[in-house]
């Protein structure tokens, strides 16, 4: 045999071996080429996340969460880097499922779909409901199911290790004395507020401290302006506007308001049903009670089965022939002011209408867009004094005037700001036009008057600079007040820590506490039963108060603690006892297991993934994660 | 090529496929076979793990509803029938669930051994083996926790493995060892969060001082480090 297949191999069996193959590439092809290179964010794998991917992700994210959107550009990489990790979770996730033959049938899929809320209708599901809710969200039923399919495939390995972790009676009982812990301590605080009160600082030490810290006590440079400043929003303001103006104004723009003529009706509505007949008759009959005397609304309220207006006595409101074409609409807009009309015929049913009342068309009154039209004419007013005044400043500016000349040319006023410094300063905030305009070398040194700077939409101003003021030290007296607190601090603190360290030995000698705590005197809480959480104590002392071992028969265990203010502390818990599970309520008992029981299942869930990933080979791509350039 | 007429071509042809044709013709039938048996194999496989998933939904459902009976049926017919399924594993897995609700501990230890011994991954079988130690560690058997654990204790579950490694040291009064599983858990909790960092800090204060199981008096009044002290 193997003699045949060498001899053969050349000619006839070569034939038979590359028609064995060609027909399944006939039939498959060949896949997934990419002619492009590779041009991927990151590697899983065999499976490549395409950077069109990552920046797909990148914006849904941004569009679905407004406060990403506003994030500064120099955050974008990181938030890329984590999107780039979802996606790779994903990935994996998406690997180890086909890898282990995760699969899920079409009749589930129909289950799901079915039951959702969103594409039923009183409850049931409705075919044409589900396919307009798809259309809405530009999604095909075949895209749409499939994703659902991913779904459940995702949730049953998640349920598979999140849902079944459970948690032993034993290791529940542990957690429950752990967590609810009680101990007995007595704890001595020396204050440094106390402490600081007392201490005296000399002119030497004020003095001495001054000079041993040469980079301290540095002011920033600065400058005091002066500027005039063109407000689109102040001129608007002030643009004054006539009744006569706005008179002539409305006249010629009263075009722009014209209104069809509307009319205000009421109808009774007796409806087909089965007998067309017997509803004209009847229709008939009210038309002719109500032209006896008998009132429209009352037999509107009996009769008429238009369930929207019955109640309203027929009231149709105030409308134009526009908004109610039809029949109705017809009869309506061809009776005199206080007809009344029966039976009309519409698709509706037979009508009994009684027109109330013609509002003659026309342009809107001046009343009604007053305001409309008085904010018009002031920003048109507001818009040229702007441009005026900036010609004539720039004009001013060309003729090297002063300030004052400027301002009693266009009437507008000098301001100034004061300690506007490199960063900026009120009542510009960082305006970095601001800033470049006023430290500039003319400005300071020459003592120039700038350009006119836009600083934003609103406003425009030019600057002259009064004063300038180079970074210096601040002199001692500014800074007086300042070194005495420093010093005051200091010393307080290393007082407060020798008494703590005096007590904290005196009660590792033996001593007993109150007495020991009562000669260094310290503030003392009397010895006190506390858990875990409690607002009396100080957090950082009742967290150490937890971090000491527990006592061992009638020796107390010492420690200390420097709360958030820098007050000492010194301790001594005399007593521990575990939590009791019986402390807890029943039904509370039994929630807080299944909680621990959900927390371990996730907890296993995310150490599952982190191994996946572990396992996985993953090649990111640092280039991809940067702002693509359009 | 142009040299030869048509009819010479035609002869040629015949001639050729007289020598090789049925080697050609062989070629293609038995790429059909091939490729008729593959995607036939492939659509059993997937039927089958259509209805093992099915089945897996089901028993998720009983399961749910704390439904003891049923779900042992649908458990016990997949473990027959999709033997070879993770989905068998993972019915494994929620069928301990439900015996640890219904104070079932053997069974529930019983199932996860199944996942363990011969489960279809590796780290489905990581999850199974941690649930079992904690099982064990309940029934009064840590040596056996220890045996379970210990060479294990790596990966993304090293935190985890850990911390019930410590809580079975503690079990047998071995303070020292636990007190290491413990730091090895915090510390291997940094990379990656897996456990209740504040809790295991906790069970670590919990272990009795080191120098007092001797009972020596002066030790006792050591003063314990606080973390407030080393603010410096």
């Amino acid at each position: 045999m193997l003699q045949i297949i060498r001899d053969r191999f050349t000619g006839k069996f070569a034939l038979f071996i590359l028609a064995l193959i060609t027909v399944p590439f006939l039939f498959f092809g060949v896949t997934n080429y990419n002619f492009l290179g590779a041009s991927y964010a990151a590697k899983v794998n065999d499976t490549e996340i395409s950077t069109a991917e990552l920046e797909r992700a990148f914006q849904n994210q941004m569009l679905q969460n407004p406060q990403l959107a506003e994030a500064p550009v120099q955050y974008h990489q990181m938030i890329r880097q984590s999107i780039l990790d979802q996606l790779i979770t994903q990935a994996l996730i998406d690997q180890f499922l086909a890898e282990n033959g995760y699969r899920v049938g079409n009749e589930m899929v129909t289950r799901l779909v079915q039951s959702t809320p969103d594409f039923q209708v009183e409850g049931e599901f409705s075919r044409e409901k589900y396919y307009e809710e798809l259309e809405l969200r530009g999604m095909l039923p075949a895209q749409f199911e499939q994703m659902q399919r991913d779904r459940i495939r995702q949730s049953q390995l998640q349920r598979a290790i999140a849902a079944t972790a459970f948690v032993t009676p034993s290791e529940y009982r542990r957690h429950l004395n752990i967590y609810g812990e009680q101990r007995e301590v007595a704890i001595a605080t020396f204050e440094l507020d106390d402490i600081r009160e007392s201490i005296d600082v000399s002119e030497d030490e004020i003095l001495a401290f001054y000079d041993d810290n040469p980079d301290s006590f540095q002011s920033e440079e600065s400058v005091d302006i002066e500027y005039i400043e063109i407000n689109r929003e102040e001129l608007a303001q002030n643009a004054g506007v006539s009744a006569e103006e706005l008179e002539e104004y409305y006249d010629q723009v009263a075009n722009r308001y014209l209104q069809d003529e509307q009319r205000r009706a009421r109808h009774i509505l007796i409806t087909f049903d089965d007998d067309e007949d017997a509803a004209r008759q009847q229709a008939a009959a009210i038309t002719a009670r109500i032209d006896a005397g008998e009132p429209f609304e009352d037999l509107a309220r009996t009769y008429s089965k238009d369930g929207g207006t019955a109640e309203q006595g027929g009231e149709l409101g105030t409308v134009m022939q526009s908004q109610m074409p039809g029949e109705l609409g017809n009869a309506i807009f061809s009776m005199t002011e206080g007809e009344v009309r029966g039976p009309v015929r519409t698709e509706f049913g037979y009508h009994v209408i009684r027109l109330d009342e013609i509002v003659e068309g026309g342009p809107l009154p001046l009343d009604r867009v007053r305001d409309e039209l008085e904010r018009e004419l002031r920003d048109a007013r507001s818009e040229s004094r702007f441009r005026e005044l900036e010609r004539t400043l720039s004009d001013a500016l060309f003729d090297l005037l002063d300030m004052n000349t400027m301002a009693e040319q266009t009437g507008l006023e000098i301001r100034s700001a004061t300690n506007f410094t490199r960063f900026g300063g009120e009542p510009f905030g960082a305006n970095q036009s601001v800033i470049d305009a006023v430290y500039d070398q003319r400005l300071i040194e020459d003592g120039q008057i700038s350009d006119i700077v836009e600083i934003d939409a609103t406003r425009s101003a030019l600057f002259r600079v009064t004063e300038h003021r180079e970074a210096r030290r601040r002199p001692l007296d500014e800074v007086r007040e300042e070194i005495v607190a420093a010093i005051k601090s200091r010393k307080a603190e290393a007082i407060v820590r020798e008494r703590s360290d005096v007590l904290q030995a005196a009660l590792l000698s033996g001593a007993e506490f109150s007495q020991a705590a009562a000669d260094a005197n310290a503030k003392i809480m009397p010895a006190t039963v506390t858990g875990r959480d409690n607002d009396d104590i100080d957090s950082r002392i009742l967290e150490a108060v937890f971090a000491v071992k527990k006592p061992t028969g009638s020796t107390p265990r010492v420690g200390t603690a420097v709360t958030q203010t820098g007050d000492h502390a010194v301790f001594v818990v005399t007593a521990a006892a575990p939590g009791r599970p019986e402390a807890i309520p029943l039904a509370e008992r039994d929630a807080r297991k299944n909680d621990l029981a959900q927390d371990s299942g996730i907890a296993d869930l995310n150490a599952f993934l982190f191994e996946l990933e572990r396992n996985a080979d993953i090649t990111k791509s640092e280039s991809a994660l940067a702002e693509p350039e359009f | 090529m142009d040299d030869l007429s048509e009819k010479e071509q035609l002869e040629k042809f015949r001639e050729w496929w007289g020598e090789n044709g049925n080697f050609v013709i062989a070629g293609v039938v038995l790429g059909i076979a091939i490729m008729v048996g593959i995607s036939q194999w492939r659509a059993r496989t997937a039927a089958a793990q259509v209805a093992a998933s099915s089945s897996y939904e089901a028993l998720m459902t009983e399961v749910g509803n704390g439904n003891m009976e049923a779900a042992e049926i649908i458990a016990a017919e997949m473990y027959d029938e999709y033997d070879n399924s993770i989905y068998s594993d993972q019915a494994r897995l929620a069928m301990a669930r439900l015996y640890m609700d219904k104070s079932r501990d053997q069974d529930a230890a019983d199932a996860l051994r199944g996942v363990i011994e011969d489960g279809e991954d590796e780290e489905i079988a990581r999850v199974a083996r941690l649930r079992l130690a904690k099982v064990l560690l309940y029934q009064n058997k840590p040596q056996e926790v220890v045996d379970l654990l210990e060479g294990h204790a790596e990966g993304a579950f090293a935190a985890r493995y850990n911390e019930t490694l410590g809580d079975a040291y503690v079990a047998l009064g071995r303070h020292q060892d636990a007190a290491e599983a413990y730091e090895i858990a915090l510390s291997d909790a940094q990379r990656a969060p897996t456990i209740d960092q504040a809790l295991v800090r906790w069970k670590l204060i919990d272990l009795p001082d080191p120098g007092e199981n001797s009972g020596a008096p002066e030790s006792a009044a050591e003063a314990p480090a606080t973390p407030a002290e080393s603010d410096e």
